[in-house]
Parts: C-alpha cells; structure tokens; sequence
C-alpha cells in the first residue's frame, strides 16, 4: 500500500488528534460511562450508516481506490464505517468540554462576590 | 430522491428529535451551539480534505452543484458539496441528543 491509501485514515487520526486531548485537558468524563458512549454512537451513527450504504448504492458520492485502504464493508471502505463512531466520539468529546468550561466559569462567577468581600 | 432532499430532511428530524423525541432541546442551549461552531469549522476543513482531494466524489445530479469542485461557489463550499452542512449538522445534533437523553435516562445531572 502506497501513501496516498490512508489519505482517509490521516483525516480520521485527524479528528481523534484534535478531540481526545480534550479528556485530561477538561477532565471531561466520557470514557467513564462506557456503555453510555457505545450505545450514543450505535443509536446515532447506525441510521447515517444506512442513509451513507443507500447514498453510495444509488451513485450519489463514491469513494477513490486509491486513496482508501482496500477493505470494504458491505461496499463501503473501512474508513467509511470508522468515520460514524469517530465523528459522533468527537462531537461528544467537544459537547463535554465546552459544558465542563461553561460550568467553571459559571462556578467561578458565583464564587467571585465572595472573595472580594 | 437526491442528497440535496435527503440532507435537508435529516437536519429537519435531527431538530425534531431534539425538540419532541428526546426533550433534549439542545438547539434553544448556548453550550451545544458553542460545541457545533467549533465543529462546523473543523468539519470545513475535513471535509475540504476529503472532497478537495477527490478521496469522495459527487454525482452532479445528486447536488446543487456540478461535479466542478471549487474552493467557494457553485454548491460548493471549502471544496464540499453545500449539502454536507445538513449531513454534519444532523449528525452532531442526533449524536449530543441521544447523549445527553441516555445521560439523564441514567440521573446524570444536567443544566
């Protein structure tokens, strides 16, 4: 395999690079809750998988050989498959930190009246 | 039907998951608009990799645009066809709701 075969795989790693940071940066907790997480990512990521299986069956987008590994799940290429539990472990990932943010903010801002008497 | 429907109608029942299904209402939260911004612009850009690379490839009959692939314009934005904003959008919106829902469904305490 060349290198242009993980072309696909370089965006996936991409994206998990990016979010899974956010866990010790933000103590956020979701690993925690595992069956949680598993069953958020079966309950999303499974009617997209479906409408994606329907899209690529009718011609609407297609994939290139060439610059994606070459297995394939029920037509799809791996990465494909990969990217409905990566994309929703991200954007679970973002939601937790920005909540955790939002919420030490507000916690400080209570806490701040106090301090200054 | 083409993508263009197909996109438009999911990013409408991701919405009404959230407002009636679950009672989630992540699209009335301040937090959840805050998290799709920063994803929507991480999206643009893996997105633009996928399709300004050709790694996926459009049928011209299935989009707004044509199979010309531009930076901006023409269907097209950052090289990605204007309907994956309603894919992405249904997407994260779908996933933070059921998260959130099974959250609660467990007394994880949400504000």
């Amino acid at each position: 395999m060349s290198l242009p075969h993980w072309s696909y795989v370089a965006m996936l790693m991409f994206c998990l690079a990016g979010t899974l940071p956010l866990v010790p940066g933000f103590r956020v907790r979701v690993f925690e809750q595992p069956r949680r997480l598993l069953l958020t990512i079966a309950a999303a990521g499974l009617p997209f998988l479906v409408w994606d299986l329907y899209a690529t069956r009718a011609g609407h987008w297609r994939f290139d050989a060439a610059q994606t590994l070459p297995w394939r799940v029920a037509g799809l290429p791996l990465e494909e498959v990969a990217f409905f539990v990566v994309i929703p472990l991200a954007s679970v990932l973002t939601y937790e930190a920005v909540r955790a943010v939002r919420r030490r903010g507000r916690t400080r801002a209570a806490r701040q009246p106090e301090e200054v008497r | 039907m083409t993508y263009t429907a197909i996109a438009v109608a999911a990013a409408v029942a991701a919405v009404a998951l959230d407002r009636w299904a679950t009672r989630t209402r992540l699209t009335t939260s301040g937090t959840w608009w805050a998290a799709y911004g920063i994803i929507v612009v991480f999206q643009l850009l893996t997105n633009g990799w996928l399709t300004g690379r050709r790694i996926v490839r459009y049928d011209p009959d299935a989009i707004i645009g044509s199979d010309r692939v531009r930076l901006v314009g023409g269907g097209r934005l950052v090289y990605a066809p204007v309907e994956d904003l309603g894919f992405g959008f249904a997407l994260v919106l779908t996933t933070c709701a059921v998260w959130v829902w099974l959250g609660r469904r467990s007394g994880e305490v949400h504000p």
